[in-house]
């Protein structure tokens, strides 16, 4: 009971007492304080009293070499421990001073056991008050505990809770090693986890929802899986064009790896770039976004690959009838180095024959992920990612489904690569420094034997380029004061190239002026701060924060400063209410007419007559866990957009970027709405069920008479659900239904004569060089208000399974199958008032509106070989 | 791999399967619209087409019946009456066809009137522009991106200062018919009218024949182009598209010094590149008001594509016909005709 006593009164007594200026020479100057303890004991005979449970006796020490007694020696090895030394009966004791329990700080990294993978949002806490951290996108911990702590929880969705004893034998940085629960066991989302970031607003999807629910033609598509929570959808049926709280698909920051991707589709956005097997962790940020992002109105979708094993070499064979995929992943050096390759490609174009592609055309893509991590010492890593994604596409002019005028070709490219340094800089500081390099690229041309006129030459041929290019260095500081105090900070640097359209044909300019393609160069300069602190017994969370970004080129300069708020409290039984205010400023803008994702749609920069855009958002939660069974979340948002940027015409995609500037304008928007969530991650029957009521309103002076109009995304309901059924250990079950109200479309109120046919003024326009407009209509449609119908609804059932097959200890197999749209439901792909086919005037012919769908039922199958 | 081959045809067919639906279009409680254009030109005759607009709606087709029981009225800014248009019977015309006496003037008020029985009345007022200062410096034929095309280099005088001037160029071919004319027993006939007739007189004495241009109500719109970096059409397209019109807003004390290209091809009948038919060129250089000017450039963007399919935000046409549909457009023009057939 002596040594759990305040130490005040007892010290004041025995300061003076002759057993604590004993003299006593320490042999080293430096050491743990238990040898210097133990030294004392050994050297005077004066027995020591302390509890381990307080005291920290690894930490290392120092003296000043000017100690000459045992209680000079105790009170300098004891400096900021918050203990003192008194003597009592001839003993010294060791004991806390008045103050309240002592805290001090343990960190360290979270791996995988087998691989030695970082686990990144793994939940660190004291059992008893709860209290903790979780680990950062490196694996990194650093968390305070009291000295009466007698044991840490280490705990992650996809893996067995660990409890890691204390005090820990030695000072050294801790390195945890957690269990992967079964592949086929479902995730768990643990009750337990205590961190500000999981909040309503922000998702942590486990990645296993990438592979567990049924997907059209199989394909894992980590877009596609978002979209199973609120908030988000897609512009069309199984587009992975991610859309959230009514936002642009160009609204979302879509980070692989720490590296900006602007063009995130295959295959015109059916596919996303994201190749689900090479990812580890994908995070979403709807709201309350942290200070370090920015630069994006609506979203923040942050992916991580996998590092590679530590360990063992593993790899894996994926192939279905539409695509193949590989990986492989291994140590270099053991325990030091590892590397992850993955490749995928799709087999349309290899499979089918010749003929099939001079029928259809010619399609193929492919996706390269590497990987390599390398451990420098337990402080210091370095990570090099690289990634390739390529798309090429031929349609030949005399394709069956869709005869047309030319040849075309498209091909697109994002490449992406970083060098990534992280160092722990001390148990309380962890720092990250990130080079980084993207590039988009796309090429088209088109090749016909269409003569523009007699001196034209035979043949026309005519290509385009467009180019975004970004070079950028960055730094990230964590800084863990307190368990109740957080700092993060930092700053970067992007060098950004864009390059807009430049098109050129084969046929002689003339008179045409040659005006040089638009090339802009810019820097963008990033700073943050953000501080996190928990108040009132940690129910209060506080989280203000500021985002500074600055875009300089010439002729531009643009500063904006961004202010963060969040502020949680927390109530009984796992419940919380929560709010957030952010700002974000946008400086780049995509130009882009169809709801499609185009890799012809153009990002241009913001310039002297073209502001950036800037989003002012508002959210409130509450959020319920019971255990770590149920979850359930309801959010209000309310998002104001500034400055946001249309096309005010129909732009050409193969001559878009000529004098852009002049078909934009700008304008605003809001949006609105509430999400609703709940999730089951345990037990034989998993799932989640989310709903969104919103509205997504725009306003632009010239369009619509400057009245507010449902934006082209505005969705009133859209409802998720997916459920898994674990059958067996290796055989389960999946199904999914998704929902979401139909798109607005304008249709006509009425149609009238059209001006030129009114006045007999016939013939139509050179159609080489307006691909729009190749036919005839009598008619002018009357439009009152944009957006005025509403088209019908999408939604389709899926089912899948998945089977594991004689899986002895090196190999498995597995068998995934299921069937997209199984009640073959028609929805809406593009929905058209007229088919616009005739190429007379004359020609009288009923009006009507044609709905052209996609994909009706159509089933999967893939088989995957891991060793 | 031929197990593949197969789940690959199941795949293509399954994949084709997406197909094309007839949507019913909601039934629509809006009424037909009078549909009135009107361009009122200095110095010419008040003249205006008229239709009507049908409602979107369950089973509407693009037929436009003329409305010829209109009643259209040109009124003086003060409303008081002018004349009363009257219907020109025209069966080779779209939209019925009226026309009056009064020659509009520019610098001055008129307000249209007109009534469609069933529909609401349309008004609308406009002001004829100034007369429009034209210089044609030269015109050339050249080649403007692989076409032939003819250039007009024109210089259009500034506008009155605090004022601005809509400018707008286009090109129009006119139909000629080339006919014969006979008399015989001193009276006129068209060999079209009276074949018969004339086959069987012709070698008649005293049979006198000639032959006849019309100028048809039928005309063939030539493509323009402009290669000008203030024609607001860059709010429409690129620089290397064309045009039904080019477009300038001319601000005071700016004279606008611009070269307007025409499609070549369509200047003579007979071209090795199209069907073209035998006509007259017609070049106009038009200053017209703001709110025609709107419904050109807005016209010009719904040409390009009508938007009504759910990939492409649609375009609203501006009007100023108040009631109803359509334009009535002051304009002050000058025209340049060119003769590139023989007749």
């Amino acid at each position: 009971m002596l040594v759990l006593a305040p130490a005040t009164a007892l010290y004041a007594q025995s300061k003076e007492d002759p057993i604590l200026q004993a003299s006593y020479a320490p042999p080293f100057r430096e050491g743990s304080i238990l040898f210097f303890i133990q030294d004392i004991q050994r050297q005077t005979g004066i027995p020591v009293s302390y509890s381990s449970s307080f005291l920290h006796l690894n930490k290392k020490v120092q003296l000043t070499g000017s100690e000459r007694s045992t209680g000079q020696v105790l009170n300098t090895i004891l400096q900021g421990t918050g203990i003192q030394a008194a003597a009592i009966n001839g003993k010294i004791f060791l004991l806390r001073e008045s103050s309240q329990t002592q805290y001090y700080t343990i960190s360290g990294f979270i791996k995988e056991e087998n691989s030695k993978e970082v686990i990144i949002g793994a939940s660190v806490y004291d059992p008893v008050t709860r209290r903790g951290a979780i680990s950062n996108p490196y694996g990194f911990f650093s968390v305070q505990v009291p000295d009466s702590c007698t044991s840490l929880v280490f705990s992650h969705v996809g893996y067995e809770m660990l409890i890691q004893r204390l005090p820990l034998p030695d000072d050294r940085q801790l390195e945890i090693h957690m269990q992967p629960r079964n592949p086929l066991q479902t995730v768990v989302v643990t009750g337990d986890q205590d961190s500000v970031t999981l909040q309503a607003g922000y998702i942590k999807m486990p990645v296993g929802y990438v592979a567990n629910f049924p997907a059209l033609l199989g394909e894992k598509d980590v877009l596609k899986s978002l979209q199973l929570y609120p908030g988000t959808g897609s512009s069309l049926e199984s587009s992975s064009n991610l859309l959230v709280r009514g936002g642009g698909a160009d609204q979302n920051l879509y980070l692989l790896d720490g590296v900006p991707l602007y063009h995130t589709g295959h295959l015109f956005g059916l596919f996303s770039v994201f190749n689900g097997d090479a990812v580890k962790d994908v995070s979403l940020y709807k709201d309350a976004f942290p200070a370090r992002y920015g630069g994006r109105l609506s979203s923040v979708v942050d992916i991580r690959t996998r590092d590679g094993n530590m360990k063992a070499w593993h790899g894996k064979v994926t192939l279905s009838p539409v695509s193949a995929s590989t990986e492989l992943e291994g140590p270099l050096a053991k325990d030091k180095s590892a590397m992850f390759l993955s490749f995928r490609r799709s087999l349309i174009d290899g499979l089918y024959g010749k003929r099939f592609n001079q029928q259809y055309g010619k399609y193929a893509l492919y996706d390269v992920n590497f990987k390599l991590n390398q451990i420098i010492d337990h402080k210091n890593r370095v990570y090099i990612t690289f990634y390739k994604g390529k798309d090429n596409m031929f349609i030949p002019k005399d394709n069956s489904p869709f005869p047309l005028l030319d040849d075309y070709k498209f091909a697109w490219t994002n490449i992406t690569a970083a060098l990534k340094w992280t160092r722990v800089i001390s148990p309380k500081v962890f720092t990250n420094t990130t080079a980084t390099y993207s590039r988009f690229y796309n090429f088209f041309s088109q090749s016909s034997d269409f003569k523009l006129s007699a001196i034209a030459p035979v043949s026309l041929n005519g290509k385009g380029v467009s180019r975004v290019r970004d070079i950028a260095l960055h730094n990230e500081t964590e800084f863990t004061i307190s368990n109740i105090q957080k700092l993060s900070f930092g700053g970067g640097y992007t060098y950004h190239n864009f390059a807009p359209t430049a098109y050129s044909t084969n046929v002689d300019r003339g008179d045409a002026i040659q005006r040089p393609a638009p090339k802009y160069y810019m820097s963008e300069f990033m700073l943050y701060g953000e501080d996190e602190l928990r108040l009132f017994d940690n129910r209060l969370t506080l989280r203000p924060g500021a985002h500074f970004g600055m875009l300089a080129q010439r002729g531009s300069l643009y500063a904006s400063l961004q202010p963060r708020f969040m502020v949680r409290w927390d109530l009984p039984n796992q419940q919380y209410v929560q709010a957030s205010f952010a700002q974000m400023t946008q400086f780049m803008h995509q130009l882009t007419t169809p709801v499609i994702n185009l890799p012809t749609d153009l990002w241009v920069p913001s310039t002297e007559n073209i502001k950036p855009e800037k989003a002012y958002s508002y959210s409130l939660s509450y959020q319920k866990q019971w255990e770590s069974d149920w979850r359930f979340n309801i959010n209000l948002y309310y998002k104001l957009l500034k400055d946001i940027v249309t096309t005010n015409t129909v732009l050409n995609i193969f001559d878009n970027s000529d004098l852009w500037e002049k078909k934009v304008i700008n304008g605003n928007g809001f949006n609105y709405g509430s999400e609703l969530l709940l999730e089951k991650n345990t037990g034989r029957l998993t799932g989640i069920f989310s709903y969104t009521l919103a509205w997504a309103w725009r306003e632009f002076g010239w369009i619509n008479g400057g009245k507010m109009f449902p934006y082209k995304e505005d969705r009133r309901h859209n409802i998720s659900m997916a459920l898994k059924y674990r059958l067996k250990p290796g055989w389960s079950l999946s199904a999914s239904w998704k929902f979401s109200s139909g798109a607005p479309f304008t249709l006509p109120t009425q149609i009238f004569p059209d001006y030129d046919w009114g006045r007999n003024i016939n013939g139509e326009l050179d159609e080489r060089y307006s691909p729009f407009a190749n036919n005839q209509i009598n008619y002018l449609p009357y439009i009152t208000r944009l957006n005025n119908f509403r088209l019908r609804p999408v939604h389709h059932l899926d089912l899948g399974t998945t089977v594991y097959l004689g899986a002895t200890r090196s190999i498995h197999h597995i068998l995934t199958a299921g069937v997209y749209n199984v009640y073959s439901r028609s929805n809406p792909f593009i929905v058209s008032y007229d088919q616009f086919v005739t190429m007379s005037y004359d020609e009288i012919y009923p009006l009507q509106l044609y709905q052209y769908s996609l994909f009706r039922t159509l089933p999967y199958i893939s088989y995957t070989l891991k060793f | 791999m031929k197990y593949l081959f197969h789940i690959g045809c199941i795949f293509s067919v399954a994949a084709l399967t997406g197909c094309i639906h007839e949507l019913p279009v909601p039934p629509s409680s809006g009424k037909p619209r009078a549909v009135v254009y009107s361009e009122l030109v200095a110095g010419k005759k008040a003249e205006m087409r008229v239709g009507k607009s049908k409602p979107v709606g369950p089973d509407i087709n693009n037929f436009f019946a003329p409305v010829t029981n209109a009643t259209a009225q040109l009124l003086s800014a003060d409303s008081q009456l002018l004349e009363q248009l009257h219907y020109v019977k025209d069966t080779a015309s779209n939209m019925a066809f009226y026309r009056g006496n009064t020659r509009i003037e520019s610098n001055k008020s008129y307000i249209i009137q007109v009534k469609v029985p069933d529909t609401r009345d349309v008004t609308a007022k406009t002001t004829i522009p100034l007369p429009i200062k034209v210089d044609l410096l030269d015109t050339v034929r050249t080649t403007l991106n692989g076409r032939p095309v003819l250039r007009f280099h024109f210089n259009v005088q500034s506008p009155p200062a605090n004022s601005r001037q809509f400018v707008v160029m286009e090109a129009l071919k006119q139909l000629v018919q080339l006919d014969t004319i006979f008399i015989y027993r001193n009276v006129r006939y068209r060999v079209r009218d009276k074949r018969a007739l004339y086959e069987q007189v012709k070698n008649e004495p005293g049979i006198k024949t000639y032959k006849d241009t019309v100028y048809l109500n039928s005309y063939l719109r030539i493509p323009v182009y402009t290669q000008d970096e203030n024609a607001d059409n860059n709010q429409v397209g690129g620089l290397n598209e064309n045009y039904n019109s080019i477009l300038f807003t001319q601000r005071a004390n700016k004279p606008l010094n611009t070269r307007l290209y025409i499609n070549a091809t369509a200047l003579t009948a007979g071209s090795i590149d199209a069907d073209v038919p035998i006509g007259r060129v017609l070049v106009f250089v038009k200053s017209v008001t703001p709110e025609y000017y709107a419904f050109l450039l807005t016209y010009e963007k719904v040409r390009r594509n009508p938007g009504l399919n759910s990939l492409i935000q649609a375009i609203q046409i501006r009007s100023n016909a108040f009631g109803g549909l359509g334009v009535i457009g002051g304009c002050s023009q000058v025209a340049y005709y060119l003769y590139y057939d023989e007749l």
